[in-house]
């Protein structure tokens, strides 16, 4: 299979001979980027960042999984281990996952889904680049300086009394992307809110872009109490003063509310855009208006909510009341809901629908599959009894990883192949891409899965050694994690190629519905010709959709 | 929205190309500030959730007994100014929208004079305090035997003290960090309204500002029962 077969698809492509003015070549030099005010040059900025963020993370998990091949503790001494896992968590939480897809796909499409030139405040969305960049700077520095090895939780009294590593500047770094993060969130809901097109009511709004709301609220309301959290243990570490060491007088535990407080809803800001995504993608392929469009809008904002009232679910093993353990664990099961209801929705929308399998798709799939095991082993942890048994074990990891990696991940990897044609004009090489989407899919499977049984056979995380009846699952995990690898260095390499040699894409490759796709590909720097005016719903395939959808 | 249908000639220079028009550019500059506020509300929240945390959870007095240590006759005053500061930056507000230039420049070098005020106070408070070794550290509280009336404080209370201390430089740093942007940005509005028509021309940007100075106003209306009041 190496010819792509060319499928008829609605739109006709268009010959490159007419040099139109797009956001990508009205300016050229650095200057006209590192200046930028256009939402869509500010995405690819974040896309690079994040790349290599994305990268650098991904050789600290390497290096663990390596580790982790065999029982001894052969290549790292446990202090180098501490520190590989920790920067592992703190560059792909702080400086990929959390940006990921709003700073990226969400800067680049919420202006064009709701028919805008830009986002409301353009400067303060390259501010929140700069700002970024600022919090990378201080990573990195954490990184040549030494590193850090509290875990990415910072759990105190660790962090501010005996830990001997970089922890000022790592938690400095957490600091300063969330502030990043909440002037992202902000500029979305202000655009949201204030600048849709003509006709353009809430509930024709993509659901990308509800997705993108209800992120946003987390990002502006969980944020800041991570960063008054982080000063206050920053005033601990340097004055010696403070509130979380009980030598002092302080509570530890008090530390873990405030922490988790803002990082349970944390893990929403990750997933409910790579939500959205799916939403679109599943609507798309399956050619299908999307099944029980309100479902999927309100349950994005009900996770967002809900997801503010379950953070004690981290604490069950704690000094925190039982009581209000099994508070805590009622709402989290909860939450599921929401998320069933989304995925009971993308489910159906499939049903007699005319699926097609482009490699978004088969992320979409993925997902699918990946977040439902993902959302189920997350109830063991919020309840109760199961959790401790299976708290600070490898049952844990692979949980989040499933929900991380598995959906988030997957989701980013899929909204970029779909976006992809509008944000570069061009195609990306299909076969080469549903090669690497299997790949990722083999290889992230055989990585975690064993992580599950290994968790529930009582592996502890964070050891850099282990009984040597793990091994067999151990090694299982590390060869998936190779292979996982190879999957991510593909689509990197090909998208790259993409930009120059790839097939001319036109200004809707997949004859999909939503504005983006009304206007030409790469879009003009004003984004639309003139401002769209919305009469219908989204998602609307076929004339009797368009009748029976309000 | 109906495009250039509330256009008018003047109102498109203050337009940024990407609103589209003045309404909209002024409701989206609300709505940021409004969002920003209630994140601002949570950054506070959770200091003074820690607060009251450590406070409930304490089993003696040395929350009460620390904030007995402050001046409330200066922190009282202090609140009178910074209410009076609130009362002017409305007066400015309401200046822009009419059209007064002079009173606007009244009225916002008023709030920016009553603004520098509170920092002055705040500022001798603080010395104060470091004076009677009230600041946390090693010597925390060497010096309250000498001010009291010869009974000792137990040491456990004393750590309590320190607690209270610890919140009380926290939370009246970040406000008063708070103060030292807004009086910042007050600084470079009045500066713009002397040299131009700024804020006459369009009110929006001294709005906007007038609702985060009303903010930190807020704040320190919970901040100042919360410490100063709370006493033995």
């Amino acid at each position: 299979m190496t010819t792509v077969a060319v499928e008829p698809r609605p739109q006709p492509f268009e010959p490159r001979s007419i040099k139109r003015a797009d956001y990508l070549n009205i300016s050229y030099g650095v200057r006209s980027w590192l200046l930028t005010l256009d939402h869509k040059r500010i995405a690819i900025l974040y896309l690079i960042s994040i790349s290599i963020f994305f990268f650098v993370g991904g050789v600290f998990a390497a290096v663990v999984r390596l580790e982790l091949a065999t029982p001894k503790g052969d290549l790292l001494q446990s202090d180098t281990y501490n520190k590989m896992f920790t920067l592992h968590g703190v560059v792909m939480l702080f400086f990929f996952l959390i940006p990921a897809i709003p700073a990226t796909l969400g800067n680049f499409l919420v202006p064009l889904m709701i028919g805008a030139k830009d986002l409301a405040f353009p400067r303060l969305n390259l501010m929140s680049w700069y700002v970024f960049m600022i919090a990378g700077m201080f990573g990195i520095y954490t990184m040549l300086a030494g590193g850090v090895d509290t875990g990415w939780t910072f759990y105190t009294p660790l962090s501010p009394k005996y830990a001997n590593s970089q922890v000022m500047t790592a938690a400095l770094a957490a600091l300063i992307a969330g502030f990043s993060s909440i002037l992202t969130g902000l500029n979305f809901m202000v655009t949201i809110h204030k600048m849709r097109a003509p006709g353009l009511t809430w509930f024709r709004l993509p659901l990308f872009v509800w997705s993108q709301y209800a992120t946003s609220l987390i990002q502006i309301l969980g944020t800041p109490v991570l960063a008054v959290t982080i000063l206050l243990v920053a005033a601990e570490r340097m004055l010696h003063i403070g509130i979380f060491d009980p030598a002092l007088g302080g509570d530890p535990v008090l530390f873990q509310h405030l922490f988790w407080f803002y990082s349970h809803p944390a893990v929403y800001i990750m997933i409910l855009p790579a939500m959205g995504v799916i939403s679109e993608l599943v609507t798309t392929f399956a050619k299908k208006v999307i099944f029980g469009y309100s479902f999927i809008a309100f349950s994005s904002v009900a996770i967002a909510v809900l997801g503010f009232l379950v953070w004690g679910h981290h604490m069950f093993v704690s000094s925190q009341s039982p009581y209000a353990g099994l508070i805590f664990s009622f709402l989290s099961m909860l939450v599921a809901i929401p998320s069933a209801i989304k995925v009971f929705n993308w489910t159906a929308t499939l049903w007699r629908g005319s699926v097609s399998w482009d490699t978004p798709m088969l992320y979409a799939f993925g997902f699918i599959g990946l977040f439902t095991i993902g959302g189920l082993t997350g109830l063991f942890l919020a309840c109760l009894a199961t959790d401790v048994h299976l708290t600070h074990t490898y049952f844990v990891v692979a949980h989040f990883h499933y929900i991380m990696v598995g959906g988030a991940i997957m989701a980013y990897l899929g909204g970029l192949h779909y976006w992809w044609p509008k944000i570069t004009g061009r195609m990306y090489p299909e076969f080469w891409a549903k090669f690497a989407a299997i790949i990722i899919f083999v290889g992230f499977n055989l990585t975690f899965f064993p992580q599950f049984v290994l968790g529930y056979q009582g592996m502890p995380r964070r050891y850099h050694e282990y009984p040597a009846e793990f091994q067999v699952l151990n090694v299982m995990s590390t060869a998936g994690a190779s292979i996982l690898a190879v999957g991510y260095i593909i689509p990197a390499v090909y998208f790259i190629w993409s930009m120059k040699y790839a097939k001319v894409a036109g200004r809707n490759p997949w004859g999909a519905t939503g504005l983006e796709w009304s206007t030409t590909s790469p879009p003009p720097a004003d984004n639309f010709e003139k401002t769209p005016i919305v009469s219908l719903p989204p998602y609307i395939y076929s004339k009797e959709e368009a009748t029976v959808v309000p | 929205m109906s495009p250039s249908a509330t256009h008018t000639h003047d109102e498109h220079a203050l337009v940024a190309h990407h609103f589209e028009n003045l309404e909209q550019q002024r409701g989206a500059n609300l709505l940021g500030m409004w969002l920003f506020l209630s994140s601002e509300v949570l950054f506070f929240g959770g200091i003074f959730t820690a607060y009251a945390m450590m406070r409930f959870s304490s089993t003696n007095n040395g929350f009460a007994l620390g904030s007995s240590q402050l001046n409330a006759v200066v922190g009282g005053i202090n609140t009178a100014v910074l209410l009076t500061s609130s009362l002017t930056m409305a007066l400015a507000v309401w200046a822009a929208q009419t059209k007064h230039r002079r009173l606007l420049q009244l009225f916002l070098s008023l709030t920016l004079a009553f603004g520098l005020a509170f920092l002055v106070f705040k500022g001798f408070e603080w010395y104060h305090e470091y004076e009677v070794s009230l600041v946390p550290g090693p010597t925390f509280g060497s010096k309250l035997a000498e001010k009291g009336d010869g009974t000792v404080i137990p040491a456990e209370t004393v750590k309590t003290m320190q607690m209270f201390f610890v919140f009380y430089f926290s939370i009246t740093g970040l406000h008063a960090l708070h103060m030292v942007v807004g009086l910042a940005v007050l600084a470079v509005q009045l500066v713009l309204c002397l040299q131009s028509d700024f804020g006459v021309r369009d009110y929006g940007p001294i709005e906007v500002f007038g609702l985060y100075w009303h903010f930190v106003d807020v704040v320190w209306i919970y901040v100042f029962p919360l410490l100063y009041l709370m006493r033995a």
